[in-house]
């Protein structure tokens, strides 16, 4: 009889335990993937960011590009709601731009990478995308034509 | 051999001794996360003291100098005309922070840094740069006061062009890019402490209430291109500065979610630090959030999920809009 009565107590006490355990993030979010691609070729090393913009609430969000696809999944996914979404791709460049820097300096610059997508695709973006909150993984292709 | 074994005598059953422990084992799952956040408390408090005493030597340079010290100065051919005039001349220059050494009881070490004929990395320079200096650190940080660039915080592995102290703070570039013309060390921010150039308090059209002068910064694991595992991040002496386009605790920082089994330069350009720079923004290991301090001096801990376009207002200096985040 004491043994039912002290599970009883168990049960109630891990309960309060993981009553503390939610979602207290003040925006909606989805898991967004697809694929990424320029003049018809995968992106294979880049980033994607989405700005909320025209009222939708919530932090910049986004992931990086390997291989021409992403997903972005931390802190929930994108806010839902309307972005803009700024894509960036990187390859790589001689260490020319640095030659006049001391040798041992110049090895730790050489390979910078260069972006190389035309500026309508990032610093002054006009992609835009739509994130629903129905869907619980949503995907978001980006065919990128100059 | 006395037989004492009696039915009768008092004691406890095993099922009473399992569940009196199953009870005290519940209680101290209770208390122990209690105590680690208070101690993490404890921690942030210091950061956040330690973001004030940063600005409060900045505005002792700004009284002193009649100008806040550049973010960060770096010149190079490669910037594009369109950046802004800068020297034709390379030049990697020191940070705000180097600046301030002498206002943050570093003295000696600022004495030891030949400002005007060296770079950053070169010669008795380096050492100084490998100097961890605490002011600029916050103890939340599991990697606080490791070495960057180079072998994980071994000192000195490398040649001198590795190993630096690390910064947990960054200036606030503003809310544009880093990069200009595909060079990090974008000359036009719009914040206070950005490249090449300095500004003075009374440039702040938006108010020293209003507009971020530091912001928390974090360290990520990566691989240097000739020394193998190194941790990648801000260091005092030079480029620690940050733009908030990023957001706080961003997709590429630690611990916003960076992926760092993902290494998107894997086999070609392994130039893991530029890649940190990329991705990189304002972070840190508090939960929820990270410290910011205002031009004023006020230190405020600025939420993960705060919008991105009220961030972005916080960090221009003359923006034009009212913010009342804080008021």
């Amino acid at each position: 009889m004491h043994s039912i009565r002290l599970s009883g107590l168990l049960v109630v006490c891990v309960s309060i335990l993981l009553s503390g355990c939610g979602d207290t993030r003040p925006f909606q979010a989805t898991i967004v993937h697809g694929s990424v691609s320029f003049q018809g070729t995968p992106i294979q090393n880049g980033e994607i960011r989405f700005y909320p913009k025209d009222g939708t609430k919530g932090p910049v969000s986004g992931g990086p590009i390997k291989d021409g696809r992403f997903e972005v999944k931390t802190k929930g996914g994108v806010p839902v709601g309307n972005h803009s979404v700024k894509i960036q791709a990187f390859q790589t460049t001689t260490a020319k731009q640095n030659e006049d820097l001391p040798p041992e300096v110049a090895a730790d610059f050489s390979g910078d990478l260069q972006q190389f997508l035309p500026q309508k695709f990032n610093t002054n973006t006009e992609l835009t995308a739509e994130v629903f909150s129905s869907e619980k993984r949503q995907q978001l292709d980006f065919d990128l034509q100059d | 051999m006395q037989t004492t074994l009696n039915s009768n005598r008092p004691g406890f059953t095993l099922v009473e001794l399992l569940v009196v422990i199953a009870i005290i084992g519940i209680l101290v799952g209770m208390l122990l996360p209690a105590v680690q956040q208070v101690r993490e408390a404890a921690r942030r408090t210091q950061c956040s003291n330690r973001f004030r005493q940063a600005s409060i030597a900045l505005q002792n340079y700004e009284s002193a100098n009649k100008e806040l010290p550049p973010g960060m100065f770096f010149t190079s051919t490669a910037f594009p005309s369109s950046c802004g005039p800068v020297d034709t001349s390379f030049y990697n220059g020191w940070g705000w922070a180097a600046k301030v050494l002498p206002f943050v009881e570093q003295n000696n070490l600022a004495s030891s840094i030949n400002f005007r004929t060296d770079n950053y990395f070169n010669n008795a320079n380096w050492k100084a740069t490998a100097t961890v200096v605490e002011t600029f650190l916050c103890p939340s940080n599991p990697e606080a006061g490791a070495l960057l660039e180079c072998c994980s915080g071994k000192s000195n592995g490398g040649s001198a062009t590795q190993d630096r102290a690390p910064s947990n703070m960054a200036g606030v570039h503003g809310s544009n890019s880093l990069f200009c013309g595909g060079v990090r060390g974008n000359p036009e921010g719009n914040g206070i402490l950005f490249n090449y150039y300095s500004t003075r308090f009374s440039d702040i059209q938006d108010g020293q209430s209003n507009t971020l002068l530091i912001g928390e910064v974090t360290e990520v694991p990566g691989s240097h291109p000739s020394q193998g595992p190194a941790l990648f991040g801000n260091f005092w002496s030079n480029w620690a500065v940050q733009s908030t386009i990023e957001g706080v605790n961003g997709p590429g920082t630690m611990p916003g979610g960076r992926d760092i089994t993902i290494d998107p330069i894997d086999g070609v350009g392994e130039n893991r630090h530029n890649e940190y720079w990329r991705e990189a923004g304002f972070s840190s290991w508090h939960p929820g959030g990270a410290n910011f301090v205002l031009a004023d001096g006020s230190v405020h801990y600025i939420s993960e999920n705060i919008d991105q376009s009220a961030l972005d207002n916080l960090a221009t200096r003359d923006g034009g809009e009212s913010n009342n985040a804080f008021n």
